[in-house]
C-alpha cells in the first residue's frame, strides 16, 4: 500500500518540479544565471531554499540513524546545527556580502581567487569542492534506499534512479530550479520534521509531552543504559572534544559555497534579517525528526539498518498514504541538497577554472561569447561527470549515511575555512601565500588523522582539521607580509575580469 | 531537570540559542545600516 501512494505522491512531486525546472530553464541563459539567479529573489524564498540546501536527505534518514543507533547524545548534532550554523551565519554573511557586492564571485573558489588575487588558491580550492561529492554520494544512496524500502527494488535499481532524477532535474534548471523548488521542498521538510516530532508524543504519551518522553527514556534506558547519557561511547560524539569538532565544523559550514550564492542571490540587501529569520525558523522545525529516529529505536529496537529507522517507523505508526509522503518529503530533500551541489561544482569547472584561469591567462583563446557558451557546455558535462562519481562511490550502501556526507563537509572545512574566516574576520588582508599554506595544512592534515584512522569520528577530524587549518592561516598571516601595493592590484584585476 | 539530563541540556540550548540568533540578528542585520551601503 505505502509502494502504491509513494508511486503516485512521487509523481505528482516530480510534474511540479518539471513545471518549476522548465519554467526555470527558460530564464537560464548564462553561468552566472546558472549559479546565482541573477540576483533578484526575495527574503523568505531564498531562506526556505537555504533552509533546504542545508538539510537533505542525510538529515531525514542518516540523522534519524544516529539517533536510533546513539540514542539521546545524538541531540548534539542537532544543537550543533541550531546552535552553531546559526552563529555561523550571522557571524559571516553580512560581511561576505558586502565583499561579494564589488567582488562578483560566483563561488567560494572564485570569492577565495578574486579576494587574494590567487590563482592557486582558487583552483585548490575548486578541487577541495571535490569532497562534495561524497556529500552528492550520501543523498544518492539516502533516495536509492526509499526505493528500496519502500517500493521493493533493489538498492541499485534505486541508485539509478535516483541519479538520473536528479541529474536530469539540475541538468534544465540550474539554480532557478535550486531556489524555487526548494523553497517548495524546505515547507514539506518543515511539516515533516513538525509530523514526525508531534507523532511520538501521541503514540508514547497520549499527548502528554512529559509523558511521552518519560516513557521512551525508560524504554531506552532498558535497552541500552548509554542510549540515554550525555556522551555515548560508541557514538561519533563520545567526548566533550568530539562535540566541540561537530560544532566547529557547523559554524564553518555556514560559509559553503552555495550558501554564498543564496545571499548573493537577495534583491535587497536590508532583507537579509528576514532571510535569516526565515531560515532558522525552518531549520529548528526540520531538525525536529532527529527524534523520529528515537521513536523508532522505541517502536522497533531489532533493525538491521539504522538509516532506515524513520521510514521504519513511519510505517509502523502512520496511515499508508503519509507514510510515503515522508518518503517523497526525504526524496525532495535529496533533491534540493543535490541540485546546489551540483550547481556549485559544475560552477568550479565552469567558472572558476575555464573562464577565470584558463581563459583570463590566455591558456585557451575565446571572446566573451564563446567563452560563456563553452562555460555553459562545461557546467553540463561536470553535472554528468559527478553524478557518475558519486553513484560509483555509493554502489554499496554505507554504514552511516550521515558518515560520508560528514566527509564532504569536513573536506571542505579543513581546507577553505581559514582564509575564508581571515578574510571575514581580520582587519587587513592577508599575503595569498598564507591562505595558500593555510589550505594546503588544513587539508593534508585532515586526510592523514581520517586515513590513518586516528581519529574515527567524522566530525571530530573534520573539526581538528578546521582548527589547524584556521590556526595556521593566522600564524602565516603573521609571517607573510602582504605588499601594499597588492590590494590595488586585485581591485584593478577584478575590475578587467568582470 | 527536564526528565533526562541530555534533554535538558536539548531543550534550555535550543531555545537559548533562538533567543540569541534573534537578539544578534536584530542588533546586527538593521536593514538602514545596510541600505546605505
Amino acid at each position: 500500500m505505502v509502494s502504491t501512494f509513494l508511486w503516485i505522491e512521487f509523481a505528482i512531486f516530480l510534474i511540479i518540479m518539471i513545471i518549476l525546472s522548465v519554467y526555470a530553464a527558460r530564464k537560464t541563459k548564462t553561468i552566472e544565471d546558472f549559479a546565482i539567479s541573477g540576483a533578484n529573489l526575495g527574503p523568505y524564498v531564498l531562506g526556505l531554499s537555504f533552509a533546504a540546501t542545508f538539510f537533505s536527505a542525510a538529515t531525514f534518514m542518516g540523522y534519524p540513524g544516529y539517533s536510533y543507533a546513539w540514542g539521546y547524545s545524538n541531540l548534539w548534532l542537532f544543537l550543533s546545527l541550531i546552535v552553531a550554523a546559526p552563529l555561523g551565519i550571522i557571524a559571516v554573511g553580512k560581511r561576505i556580502r558586502k565583499i561579494n557586492t564589488s567582488q562578483k564571485s560566483l563561488s567560494l573558489p572564485d570569492w577565495l581567487g578574486d579576494y587574494y588575487n590567487s590563482d592557486f588558491l582558487r583552483v585548490g580550492t575548486g578541487l577541495i569542492m571535490l569532497f562534495n561529492v561524497f556529500y552528492i554520494a550520501s543523498q544518492f544512496s539516502a533516495g536509492a534506499q526509499i526505493f528500496q524500502n519502500m517500493l521493493g527494488l533493489s538498492y541499485t535499481a534505486g541508485l539509478i534512479i535516483i541519479a538520473v532524477i536528479v541529474i536530469a532535474y539540475v541538468f534544465f534548471g540550474g539554480s532557478y530550479a535550486d531556489v524555487y523548488t526548494d523553497a517548495a521542498q524546505a515547507i514539506l521538510m518543515v511539516a515533516a520534521g513538525i509530523f514526525v516530532f508531534i507523532s511520538g508524543i501521541i503514540f508514547f504519551g497520549n499527548g502528554n509531552i512529559n509523558t511521552a518522553f518519560t516513557n521512551i527514556t525508560e524504554n531506552l534506558a532498558s535497552q541500552d543504559a548509554s542510549l540515554v547519557e550525555i556522551f555515548n561511547p560508541i557514538s561519533n560524539y563520545y567526548g566533550v572534544s568530539a562535540v566541540l569538532g561537530l560544532f566547529i565544523v557547523q559554524f564553518a559550514f555556514s560559509s559553503q559555497p552555495q550558501l554564498f550564492n543564496k545571499v548573493l542571490s537577495l534583491k535587497n540587501p536590508g532583507d537579509l534579517r528576514k532571510m535569516l529569520f526565515t531560515y532558522i525558523f525552518a531549520a529548528a522545525t526540520c531538525l525536529l525528526v532527529l527524534f523520529g529516529g528515537l521513536y523508532a529505536r522505541v517502536a522497533l529496537p531489532d533493525l538491521d539498518v539504522p538509516d532506515q529507522a524513520l521510514l521504519e517507523y513511519v510505517a509502523w505508526g502512520l496511515p499508508a498514504f503519509v507514510a510515503a509522503l515522508i518518503g517523497v518529503v526525504i526524496l525532495a530533500a535529496a533533491l534540493s541538497t543535490t541540485d546546489g551541489l551540483f550547481v556549485v561544482m559544475s560552477t568550479v569547472f565552469a567558472n572558476d577554472i575555464y573562464r577565470k584561469v584558463l581563459v583570463r591567462r590566455g591558456i585557451v583563446k575565446a571572446d566573451e561569447e564563446k567563452m560563456n557558451r563553452t562555460a555553459m557546455m562545461l557546467s553540463r558535462i561536470a553535472v554528468l561527470v559527478v553524478g557518475a562519481a558519486a553513484v560509483i562511490i555509493v554502489l554499496n550502501p554505507p554504514e552511516f549515511i550521515g558518515d560520508f556526507m560528514w566527509i564532504g563537509i569536513s573536506g571542505v572545512s579543513a581546507g577553505t575555512l581559514g582564509p575564508i574566516l581571515y578574510a571575514v574576520f581580520a582587519k587587513k588582508k592577508a599575503s595569498p601565500r598564507a591562505a595558500e599554506l593555510s589550505m594546503i595544512i588544513g587539508l593534508v592534515f585532515y586526510l592523514i588523522i581520517v586515513f590513518t584512522g586516528i581519529e574515527q569520528s567524522p566530525q571530530a577530524a573534520g573539526g581538528w582539521a578546521t582548527c589547524v587549518g584556521i590556526a595556521s592561516m593566522w600564524i602565516l598571516a603573521s609571517i607573510f607580509k602582504r605588499p601594499d601595493e597588492g590590494e590595488k592590484v586585485t581591485e584593478e584585476e577584478i575590475a578587467n575580469v568582470d | 531537570m527536564w526528565i533526562n539530563p541530555m534533554l535538558s541540556i536539548w531543550l534550555y540550548a535550543t531555545v537559548g540559542s533562538l533567543i540569541l540568533c534573534s537578539i544578534l540578528l536584530w542588533k546586527w542585520y538593521k536593514p538602514d545600516e545596510e541600505d546605505e551601503k
